[in-house]
């Protein structure tokens, strides 16, 4: 919780870093825009109350994929009456576009990004750390599991993804 | 390796390109959700608070069978406010562990959850028993029929408690199932992956 004018100061600036990343990890989570808006608030609210917490023995970026995936895992736990992810949609695409000519990476961003969520939450997790960066060994620190294993969910995590994406496997 | 690396890289690149975030708005919604947490504890802490010091109050009016009714209610609403606090705990704390020591402690504490929703469960049907045991004198019909203030006394404790008590019970079995339910969901998170 933020105790002072100081601490304010220093979770609006994290915030402000670190809300793509955020925005991004709230997608894996939930394809319902409304839904994922109010998942993002809560993992800047999570982030708020566990900022204090940080002691600067891990990255802050690490700290913050981890406070946001444990959000996210609760959720999911939370929307257990919802279906974990559904099919690749073809039609869908979020109301947000870039010009036109921004347009075909925008819908490929869209597939990925509906891919990964598709993925286990095992899975999916690992991919997004991935994808955001982190090594085996930052991702094995997040998750909590052996660097083995990090290894195993994303090389289980690539075909998945190829094959959901249309590339050869 | 560098094609898995490629592919990752080209996946990474793709991932990262989002839209803008507002953060302003972000920062006013957390801030305006951590208040609205703080005032509903705060009520529900206020709510409790005055429902014990009507239950000593009662205890020291009274003597007998309803002063032992008063000291059980008021077990009773310790204990359920006990549940109420567990299940909002973990929306209080962040966890910046890992994610396999959140679920693993997420597991524990909806096991805890049913104990707990269990206790209150039976406690309330055990505390509904007692009240009507001990009113047993009062709800005879020639007693309040002859009484309208014990009349109109029994007729609002029956239309506030009544709804109250169908809520709790209602409340405590949803919560053993959805907790029975995470349970499930949380194992099978928890499995290993070779």
């Amino acid at each position: 919780m933020m105790r002072g004018d100081g601490q304010h100061g220093d979770f609006n600036d994290v915030l402000r870093e670190h809300a793509g990343l955020l925005s991004r990890i709230a997608a894996s989570y939930e394809a319902d825009l409304a839904l994922r808006d109010d998942l993002l608030q809560d993992m800047a609210l999570a982030l708020w109350r566990a900022l204090p917490g940080w002691r600067g023995d891990a990255p802050l970026r690490a700290f913050v994929a981890r406070v946001a995936h444990n959000r996210g895992a609760t959720h999911v736990l939370g929307q257990m009456r919802r279906p974990m992810g559904s099919a690749l949609n073809d039609d869908w695409v979020e109301p947000r576009h870039g010009p036109e000519g921004h347009a075909e990476l925008e819908e490929r961003r869209m597939r990925l990004q509906d891919a990964v969520r598709c993925l286990p939450l095992s899975l999916r997790q690992a991919v997004t750390l991935a994808l955001e960066g982190f090594s085996h060994a930052e991702i094995a620190d997040a998750l909590g599991i052996t660097a083995n294993s990090v290894g195993v969910r994303l090389n289980r995590a690539k075909s998945a993804l190829k094959t959901a994406l249309g590339e050869q496997a | 390796m560098s094609e898995q690396g490629n592919d990752w890289s080209k996946w990474g690149e793709l991932w990262r390109e989002q839209p803008e975030v507002d953060v302003a708005r972000l920062q006013r919604i957390a801030s305006r959700k951590l208040w609205r947490m703080r005032i509903l504890v705060a009520l529900e802490i206020v709510g409790s608070i005055g429902a014990c010091v009507q239950c000593v109050r009662l205890a020291t009016l009274t003597s007998g069978r309803w002063q032992l009714w008063s000291i059980a209610t008021l077990a009773f609403v310790l204990a359920l406010q006990w549940l109420y606090l567990h299940v909002r705990r973990g929306t209080w704390r962040a966890s910046s562990g890992d994610v396999q020591s959140l679920l693993r402690l997420t597991l524990q504490r909806a096991a805890a959850g049913i104990r707990l929703a269990n206790i209150n469960l039976w406690g309330t049907l055990a505390w509904v028993a007692l009240s009507v045991l001990v009113g047993l004198p009062e709800l005879e019909p020639a007693r309040w029929q002859a009484d309208p203030k014990l009349k109109s006394l029994l007729a609002l404790q029956l239309v506030i408690n009544g709804p109250l008590i169908v809520a709790v019970i209602a409340f405590c079995i949803w919560y053993i199932r959805r907790q029975r339910a995470r349970i499930t969901r949380i194992k099978d998170l928890l499995e290993p992956d070779v």
